[in-house]
């Protein structure tokens, strides 16, 4: 873990949800920090509650149990006005760019909105303030009058990201921020990203479902399946060595020349995709080196060496990914 | 959650090209014809009411005994009733009460009903759930039976009957309004202005009510239509405005009365009602297409589009011959769609082979028209486009020529098609077995059981577990895994010789897509079919396909071996895409590499090299003339004039070339 003061805490997070009435758990008992001007990646497939992590930090899902304190002040449990307040300090950019813009309101309305709203600027101010994002993230000044059916996807996400950084905030999710673009947009607007980060000093929870994109942006990664953390450490580590069966499929599935696809075979059993047992591994259905053990009892997570640690019953037995289906080695990152 | 969206969905979704300008709501209105007549015609009755002592050659309850029944005459344009009294003035005098109690009505219901329905729609949780069951309820009352109740309690005070009728039509504008509000609740912009910290009833009032305004105002002609006939009904029946003063209701009852001396009465009287409640229905359809345009662009028309080409033409390239060793050989393609009435060519001067066995990516970015090159080859091109040049040959057979049958057994017989949403392509009324039952009779001539035996060997082959009891499911009860499994069985039931998977594992996660290409792969070995493997993902290509196609803004600029292309790419485009992926970097602190610009939407395409404008190699050359594909050594072509030189002088391998 990081020495720095941490600039996001959530401690032990559980957000559950009401379908047919019963209670699905959708995230269990999650733990992370983030540290001012750090990205951590979050990383996971359909359903690993990633995103409600997000929406709970947001605000946007009410928190069954567990804290999430952001810079030192408790977001669970704040409301309305309080609530509101803490906008100013985390902000978000979604992954659909037509979804997130409304298309009845000009650029620069949109923009304007969190200053005017949280800040109680001038529309004079606040109309100068986008201007000046919009020129930063790459977008003609011009573009507050216009409406957003008349810029690419790869433009309305820089205008998302703009209006995310409009209250200056101290921590923006991405949730899924570059999954919709195509890779020569999605290279230039993670640039921009990191760009961003050096200059206003963000701190970032950058979830995505491509390892590749997360390991590139992230200096820790959490990697999360049916809403429980089943690795987390050094971004590196994770992608290159990876210890959770989990994880280890996970970067084995990622395709390549010469990869045989079979060759870590999760085969899901058939039709029982929704439920996942209360205790015990939720991968543990899928794991080739499930034992009894795994079905009955819930791993807790266990030190894997940098700061990393795995929820697995069977850490020291799992052989380590072979050579072919490893991520490459990078050169590391600067601090 | 995570699913992922696909950047061709979303270019679909919302044309990129929608005109930025959007002139005020009501000058886009009067444009459409529809609109401007049914406009026109309601305020020519309304004026007409409001100065009726101005308008009216009569007074309404002028008798003129000696001319009753009579037909239209110059001073009885619309002819007299039984009393001698003049048509004309008579309506023009009856639209006053008319307009009075659609007013009433309308205005109850949108008083009453749009705060009710935005709250419902918006809160949602019990109190949505409360709404619903209380409106499900006032849906069942009969509207009649209640207004004459209210008009013998009240005796026969009209204003208040109205106001009841407004209250009765809440129920069913709520519903509508709720539908609205709960679809725009779910957009993410809503959530962002969460975030922003704006409070929910400034949330209501500047994201969601803009939304609704188009289905409200729908709803409000539709509620003036209801009212205006309702309220004819009524004075048929003899409530409402006593006689001898008119409105439209009790003309119609005194028209009815002397039908057989002379049905002129009723042609006016009834007339009026029809044309009224026409135009207000005419209204209410144009107002639902302009509140859609205003932020999607005009919506499609159906009609015929000409063939005249936005863009001047390149001029043509020799078109080569056909590959006769190929399975596929497909010769200068070139598709066109319609965009804003004219026609717009999305792929170019189209070039490739496919021998038999053989697996082939399509690689390229959104908007670069490798879709539209896969669905061209089955001739299932969506929104209106077309192949207007080239020639597609498929095992010697010319697909352009076929006929409606031949083209039915083409379709699955010799090439198969999965697409990115399997959910979707799987028609959600009929269950498994039934779709693959279909699938294969349309290709043999199978007895009931036959199908079932064959369906069941279908599921084995592509290693669904438990193959009877997929069979008698919905494709709803499916994951996405097993649908696109499903989908692919389908797609196998006429043993075809090449199948054409378009982005086939782009919405699903990355475990279930290596167990989908695994499955493709030894597919591709059992039956010795050709795959032609179209994706955004150098990966997945890489993994699948031993030759790729590079597609850039329509046209196919490189053609390589796998190991080739991915090591030693020969054209700009494709060194500078392979490049920008993440998982190629070898220094995670260096930004990555990337493409200056955006790829051009089809209008934009520049002359020559389609790529010029955004290549560091660019020179006057490559504006001059369209450029050839050149022969490389190794069975590789580049769409460059620089093929050769970049061909040669690469010094280190690049792109994704460490797995």
């Amino acid at each position: 873990m990081s020495t720095a003061p941490a600039l996001l805490e959530v401690h032990d997070l559980e957000v559950t949800y009401r379908a047919h009435r019963r209670e699905l758990a959708a995230v269990r008992g999650v733990s992370l920090s983030i540290a001012a001007g750090e990205t951590v990646g979050l990383v996971g497939e359909s359903g690993s509650g990633k995103t409600t992590i997000a929406r709970a930090i947001l605000g946007l899902v009410a928190v069954r149990s567990g804290s999430i304190s952001l810079a030192g002040r408790d977001l669970a449990g704040a409301r309305g006005a309080d609530r509101r307040e803490l906008s100013k300090i985390v902000q978000v950019v979604f992954q659909d760019p037509y979804s997130s813009l409304n298309p009845a309101l000009k650029i620069g309305a949109t923009l304007a909105e969190p200053l005017r709203a949280l800040h109680g600027k001038s529309a004079g101010e606040a109309r100068q303030r986008s201007r000046d994002l919009l020129e930063r993230v790459g977008i003609d000044a011009a573009a507050v009058d216009r409406y957003p059916a008349s810029f690419s996807g790869g433009q309305r996400q820089r205008v998302a990201i703009a209006r995310a950084l409009m209250p200056s905030p101290e921590l923006v999710l991405c949730d899924e921020a570059v999954s919709a673009l195509d890779l020569s947009v999605q290279a230039s607007v993670l640039n921009l990203l990191r760009s961003l980060q050096r200059e206003f000093n963000l701190g970032y929870l950058f979830i995505g479902h491509d390892l590749d994109v997360v390991r590139y942006m992230s200096s820790r990664i959490v990697v999360l399946y049916r809403g429980r953390v089943m690795e987390h450490g050094l971004a590196d580590a994770v992608a290159r060595r990876p210890c959770h069966p989990y994880t280890q499929a996970l970067v084995a599935a990622k395709p390549g020349r010469g990869k045989r696809s079979a060759a870590v075979s999760v085969t899901p059993p058939a039709g029982s995709d929704v439920s996942t047992p209360a205790i015990g591994c939720p991968f543990e259905p899928r794991c080739r080196y499930a034992i009894e053990r795994c079905a009955s009892e819930t791993p807790e997570l266990q030190a894997t060496g940098d700061g990393g640690a795995a929820a697995c019953h069977r850490l020291g037995d799992i052989p380590a990914l072979p050579a072919a289906l490893q991520t490459p080695p990078r050169r590391a990152k600067s601090a | 959650m995570s699913t992922v969206v696909s950047p061709d969905v979303i270019e679909r979704a919302t044309p990129p090209s929608a005109p930025p300008v959007t002139p005020r709501f009501l000058r886009r209105l009067i444009r459409r014809p529809s609109a401007a007549i049914s406009l026109g015609v309601l305020a020519l009755i309304v004026l007409a009411a409001i100065f009726a002592p101005l308008v009216a050659p009569d007074s309404p309850n002028y008798a003129d005994l000696a001319h009753p029944l009579a037909g239209p005459t110059l001073a009885h344009p619309l002819g007299t009733d039984q009393l001698g009294r003049d048509l004309l003035s008579r309506l023009i005098y009856g639209a006053r009460p008319a307009i009075v109690e659609t007013l009433e009505v309308v205005g109850t219901t949108l008083v009453l009903g749009l705060p009710i329905g935005l709250m419902s729609g918006f809160i949602g949780g019990w109190f949505d759930r409360m709404v619903m069951q209380v409106i499900d309820i006032g849906m069942a009352i009969p509207a009649m039976v209640v207004i004459l109740i209210v008009l013998s309690v009240f005796s026969n005070d009209f204003d208040i009957a109205m106001i009841a009728l407004g209250i009765l039509l809440v129920p069913p504008f709520v519903r509508n309004i709720r539908g609205a509000v709960v679809a725009v609740r779910g957009e993410l912009f809503v959530d962002a202005a969460r975030v922003a910290g704006l409070s929910p009833p400034r949330i209501v009032f500047r994201h969601v009510l803009p939304r609704v305004s188009g289905p409200v105002l729908v709803q409000a002609t539709l509620l003036s239509a209801i009212s205006v006939l309702f309220t004819s009904g009524l004075g048929y029946l003899g409530f409402g405005v006593q006689p001898p003063n008119p409105s439209w209701g009790t003309m119609v009852g005194n028209a009815q009365q002397v039908i057989n001396e002379s049905s002129w009465p009723l042609v006016a009287a009834g007339g009026i009602v029809g044309i009224t409640v026409l135009c207000l229905g005419l209204l209410g359809d144009a107002i639902r297409d302009v509140s859609v345009e205003s932020w999607t662009g005009p919506v499609a028309r159906s009609r015929r589009h000409s063939v005249a080409l936005a863009a001047p033409l390149d001029r043509e390239l020799a078109p080569r011959e056909p590959n006769a060793d190929a399975l596929l050989s497909v010769r200068g393609l070139r598709v066109a769609f319609p965009r804003q009435g004219r026609s717009v060519l999305v792929a170019q001067d189209v070039d490739f082979d496919i021998y038999p066995g053989e697996a082939v990516g399509l690689i390229g970015e959104s908007g670069c028209g490798k879709t539209s090159v896969a669905r061209a080859v089955i001739r299932l091109l969506r929104g209106g486009g077309e192949v207007v040049g080239g020639r597609i040959v498929v095992g010697g057979r010319d697909v352009l020529a076929l006929d409606a049958n031949e083209l039915r057994r083409f379709r699955g017989g010799e090439v198969g098609y999965i697409s990115q949403e399997p959910q979707i392509s799987l028609d959600p009324t009929f269950k498994v077995g039934a779709l693959l039952r279909e699938a294969i009779k349309c290709h043999s001539d199978m007895s009931r059981a036959a199908a079932r035996a064959r369906a069941v060997e279908l599921l084995e082959l592509v290693r669904l577990p438990e193959a009877k009891h997929v069979l008698a499911l919905y494709p709803h009860e499916l994951s996405g895994g097993m649908a696109q499994r499903v989908a692919l069985a389908r797609a196998l039931a006429g043993r075809p010789r090449l199948l054409i998977a378009d982005e086939p594992t782009t919405a699903l996660d990355v475990t279930l897509q290596s167990e989908i290409l695994g499955l493709l792969r030894s597919l591709q070995q059992e039956t010795g079919m050709a795959l032609l493997l179209v994706s955004h993902d150098c990966w997945v290509i890489s993994e699948l396909c031993q030759r790729v196609l590079v597609m850039y803004a329509g046209q196919v600029v490189e053609q390589a071996p796998v190991d080739a292309l991915f090591d030693r790419p020969a054209h700009p485009y494709s060194e500078r895409l392979l490049l920008s992926d993440p998982g190629s970097v070898t220094d995670d602190a260096q930004p990555l590499p990337t493409i200056p610009g955006t790829v051009p939407a089809p209008e934009d395409w520049p002359s020559g090299c389609h790529f010029r404008e955004r290549c560091d190699h660019a020179s006057a050359a490559c504006a001059a003339a369209p450029i050839p594909l050149a022969e490389l050594p190794g069975g590789r072509e580049s769409r460059c004039i620089f093929a050769h030189d970049l061909y040669d002088g690469h010094s280190t391998p690049s792109g994704c070339s460490t797995r």
